[in-house]
């Protein structure tokens, strides 16, 4: 598993919070700052135009009065040219703007006849210059300055120009139309002026927009919209000074594609008050610019702030702020990664110390956690927990140690238990004539399932089933009691009914806890087929037919075993033909069930095809298999007993013969065993073998029973099944099994090198199909059996 | 019930037991006692033609391997010949077959003799 730690996802949220928050509060500064700056833009260029029209205002002002001072001078004196130059030279020196000034008479009005017009200007020495411009420039009425008052009779300011032939600066001039009564009338006597050199000026405006910002820049448009500043002008636009006073800025930059330069100039000329935003009407860079008209001489004046200044302020503080921001940031995580360490730390100890006291609870040591929070409260609890698995562990040790040793105990009663039930010879033939077998699979619990099954000294079969009433210690003793009790009583040779009856009665003694036992016992008959029966609670076995048909045997159910010490039971009887089975069995069958707790039943003991299972071996494994199947993952209840009892197919033919002697007598045995077996149509072959295996057996009888002794006797039955040939031997003497009691020759040695004893019962178990011993009622019993061969 | 045994000489010094009948518990006596001089004095080869015996069990396996034991004692040979399957199943029972030099019919164990009879002239004129 992944942990995604707890440090982790602090940082990530406490950070994210913090980021979060700090960059909706970085937003609003931010905005607030630009919108501050489009204010303060704004503001500054505004103050900027409003000082500058002030100033120049006043400058102009000074100069229009000075210079209609003059001309009323000039019309009340009409100065002569000495006059006039001193009038001039007082005008200029007055003022350090003015750069030159002039009187110019109309033509006859000085005197009639005569021509004048004077002009003075500050010469490139520092001193002044006079200059008679009647002489010096005979076209003069012809030049705007003359020319536009002279017409409109108004006082005007002439657009910039370059004073080409005299001075070569650029200039404009003021001109003021002097005028005298003339009969009632008025008529012009002369025109005056005063030029202001730009140059000058400009350095003026210069140094005042630089009060209000290193990169205050001002553009000063003409009546006529010309550029009269230089500097704010682009290096296209401001290429050609001359081109600038000759073309007008609107003009200019429509022709250049600058259509927001053009409408700005337009609004200047219209005399508009304004501001407005573009990008480089100087230089490629985003400009504020405040516009406002100078009413005096008609220009507009507009001041320009860039930008990327103002800009520069701000960025320098938002930098300042986001690394502040930044450290901010730094310091939080830092103080989270600190505390989270400090919690998760203790916290990644106690839960290695959790995953200890899982494997050991003892061994584990839990850390000393002093701090009283929730962690010092955990590492508390664990320790409490250490303290308490350790005992419940301890507990738990002594409950399985006591468990393990009544599990033991309960194991060694099941095996007694067990070791109480018959051993079955594996092929069945526990009786000649039926084929038996059983098997008891104990619940887990000590049970009390019972069978048994005694052959008869007559050749019938005593068989039993039970099954106690309850489980556990108890129901194994009184199992155990049921059984010896039955195999003394079976042994005795008492029928079924009164077996049941005495049984019932020493059960019945001092059985005060009250258990009880279900039990059905018969004696069958093998040779008749007869069964001889009585029940005593248990349930009803089951007859299977040769054709694989079932059927329930219909009887009474009889008092159970063990509570009422007067009950009695009844004698019934059936025959069993041969090839059927009878099927005994307990309630752990019928009601063994599924995990949804359906029972097997009697209805599918009864379809099962019993009928059709070659041995009882084989239909005591398939019930239990069936049962097993049918019960799947569910825990087995109860003992399960399973009985079939098969009377085999008639065919059978026994031949007896009595010997009585020594050895001599054995050629007798021969004589009889050979006609015997001819008359029986047996091989040759087989019937040198049995022949053999009688020499041998007796041979041994002879020799080991009787010592060799001429009163030797013994019974000899040759009987024949359908499928075999058996050879019985018996005899009364005392007990000796040849089969393991003779000496094994040792077949390494070479043959004549061999002890002699044990060649003839090696023989025998080399050549039979099947052999074995058995004493039974004081007689040796060998059973020599061969198969007969196949087709 | 009879058992018949019949002695007679061979090449190289040999003897021959020709069995047949049954040898079994009766008449392993009457046998043993017929092959009594065989026992005193055996032969350098001794030959058991069992082409009639029909029946043996151990008490006649018992003075067949007598005989054998007393040939060998002196560095002698066992030969049979002519075995039936009744007795030859008996001898592989027991595992007796490898000691022997058995043999399936009397041509082959002319074969035989005639072959160690030249190897004995051989040795003679050679030494």
């Amino acid at each position: 598993m992944r942990i995604r730690s707890l440090t982790t996802r602090l940082i990530t949220w406490v950070l994210g919070a913090t980021l979060i928050v700090s960059v909706v509060i970085f937003y609003v500064r931010f905005a607030e700052n630009r919108q501050n700056l489009e204010r303060d833009a704004g503001q500054t260029a505004e103050l900027a135009a409003r000082a500058l029209v002030n100033d120049i205002s006043g400058l102009m002002r000074g100069i229009e009065q000075a210079t209609r001072t003059l001309g009323s001078v000039v019309r009340h004196v009409r100065p002569d040219p000495d006059q006039s130059r001193a009038l001039l030279r007082s005008l200029i020196m007055a003022d350090p703007a003015i750069y030159g000034a002039a009187i110019a008479y109309a033509p006859e009005a000085f005197v009639a006849g005569t021509d004048f017009a004077a002009y003075m200007y500050r010469s490139d020495d520092g001193g002044l210059q006079y200059m008679d411009v009647v002489a010096q420039d005979p076209g003069f009425r012809n030049k705007p300055w003359y020319r536009v008052p002279a017409l409109t009779g108004k006082a005007t300011w002439s657009e910039p120009y370059l004073d080409a032939d005299l001075s070569g600066i650029d200039m404009v001039t003021f001109s003021i139309p002097v005028y005298e009564d003339n009969d009632g009338g008025l008529r012009l006597l002369a025109v005056v002026t005063a030029d202001v050199a730009l140059g000058s000026q400009r350095s003026r405006i210069k140094a005042k927009s630089k009060e209000f910002g290193d990169d205050v820049r001002v553009l000063i448009l003409s009546r006529e919209g010309r550029v009269i500043t230089v500097e704010t002008l682009h290096e296209e636009l401001s290429r050609d000074v001359t081109g600038v006073y000759t073309v007008p800025l609107a003009e200019y930059a429509a022709q250049r594609g600058r259509e927001d330069v053009r409408v700005l100039a337009e609004r200047m000329m219209q005399g508009e008050q304004g501001t407005a935003t573009l990008i480089g009407i100087d230089r490629e860079t985003r400009q504020w610019i405040h516009f406002r008209p100078l009413a005096l001489t008609g220009w507009s004046v507009a001041v320009i702030v860039e930008e990327a200044l103002l800009l520069e302020a701000i960025e320098a503080s938002e930098l300042r702020e986001i690394a502040l921001f930044a450290l901010n940031l730094a310091l939080v995580a830092l103080i989270v990664v600190t505390l989270a360490r400090r919690i998760t730390g203790p916290l990644r100890q106690l839960a290695t110390t959790a995953r200890e006291i899982g494997h050991d609870p003892l061994a584990a040591e839990v850390p000393a956690i002093t701090t009283h929070d929730e962690v010092g409260d955990l590492g508390e609890a664990l320790r409490r927990m250490q303290v308490d698995i350790g005992n419940y562990v301890d507990e738990l040790k002594t409950t399985l140690d006591a468990k393990q040793r009544l599990e033991g105990e309960l194991s060694a009663a099941r095996q007694i238990q067990m070791a109480m039930l018959p051993r079955l010879p594996e092929d069945g033939r526990l009786t000649d004539g039926c084929d038996v077998a059983a098997t008891l699979i104990p619940a887990k619990a000590v049970g009390g399932d019972l069978f048994d099954l005694i052959p008869l000294v007559d050749g019938r079969l005593l068989f039993m089933v039970g099954d106690v009433s309850d489980k556990g210690a108890a129901a194994a003793l009184f199992m155990a009691k049921t059984v010896a009790l039955a195999n003394l009583l079976g042994r005795d040779g008492v029928a079924p009914a009164e077996l049941l009856g005495r049984l019932n009665q020493e059960l019945c003694r001092d059985n005060d806890a009250c258990m009880f036992v279900t039990a059905l016992c018969g004696v069958l008959d093998p040779a008749s087929g007869e069964v001889v029966y009585a029940n005593a609670g248990h349930n009803a076995p089951l007859r299977f037919g040769r054709d694989g048909q079932a059927a329930y045997i219909d009887m009474p159910p009889g008092t159970m075993l063990g509570v009422f010490e007067e009950a009695t039971y009844r004698e019934m009887r059936l025959e069993l033909h041969p090839g059927e089975t009878l099927l005994l069995y307990t309630d752990g069958v019928t009601e063994a069930n599924n995990i949804e707790l359906e029972l097997f039943g009697d209805d599918r003991l009864e379809a099962f095809p019993g009928g059709l299972f070659a041995s009882s071996a084989a239909l005591v494994k398939g019930v239990v298999d069936a049962v097993e199947a049918f019960a799947g993952e569910a825990e087995q209840a109860d003992d399960i007993t399973v009985l079939a009892l098969r009377r085999t197919e008639s065919g059978r033919v026994e031949k007896v013969y009595e010997m009585r002697g020594g050895t001599e007598e054995l050629s007798g045995v021969q004589v009889w065993l050979e006609s015997e077996l001819r008359e029986a149509g047996i091989g040759d072959d087989l019937a040198g073998e049995l022949q053999l295996a009688a020499e041998e057996v007796l041979a041994n009888v002879i020799h080991h029973a009787h010592h060799d002794l001429p009163d030797a006797a013994a019974e000899i039955v040759l009987r024949f099944d359908p499928d075999e040939i058996m050879l019985q031997f018996s005899d009364s003497g005392p007990a000796f099994n040849p089969l393991e009691e003779a000496p094994e020759p040792d077949l390494d040695l070479p043959p004549e090198e061999r002890p002699i004893g044990g060649l003839g019962v090696l023989l025998c178990k080399r050549l039979a199909d099947r052999i074995e011993y058995r004493r039974e009622e004081g007689r040796n019993i060998l059973r020599f059996v061969k198969r007969r061969p196949s087709g | 019930m009879s058992f018949s045994v019949h002695q007679d000489s061979v090449r190289n010094g040999g003897q021959r037991l020709a069995l047949s009948g049954r040898l079994d518990s009766t008449t392993a006596p009457q046998f043993e006692q017929s092959v009594g001089n065989v026992l005193g004095s055996p032969p350098a080869i001794l030959v058991f033609d069992m082409a009639g015996l029909e029946y043996i069990s151990s008490a006649g396996l018992r003075i067949i391997f007598k005989l054998q034991k007393a040939v060998k004692g002196i560095s002698g040979e066992v030969m049979m010949v002519n075995l039936q399957p009744p007795v030859r199943k008996v001898f592989e029972i027991i595992d007796a077959l490898p000691s022997l030099s058995v043999f399936s019919s009397v041509a082959e164990l002319d074969d035989y003799l005639d072959h160690m009879q030249a190897k004995e002239i051989e040795k003679h004129s050679g030494g």
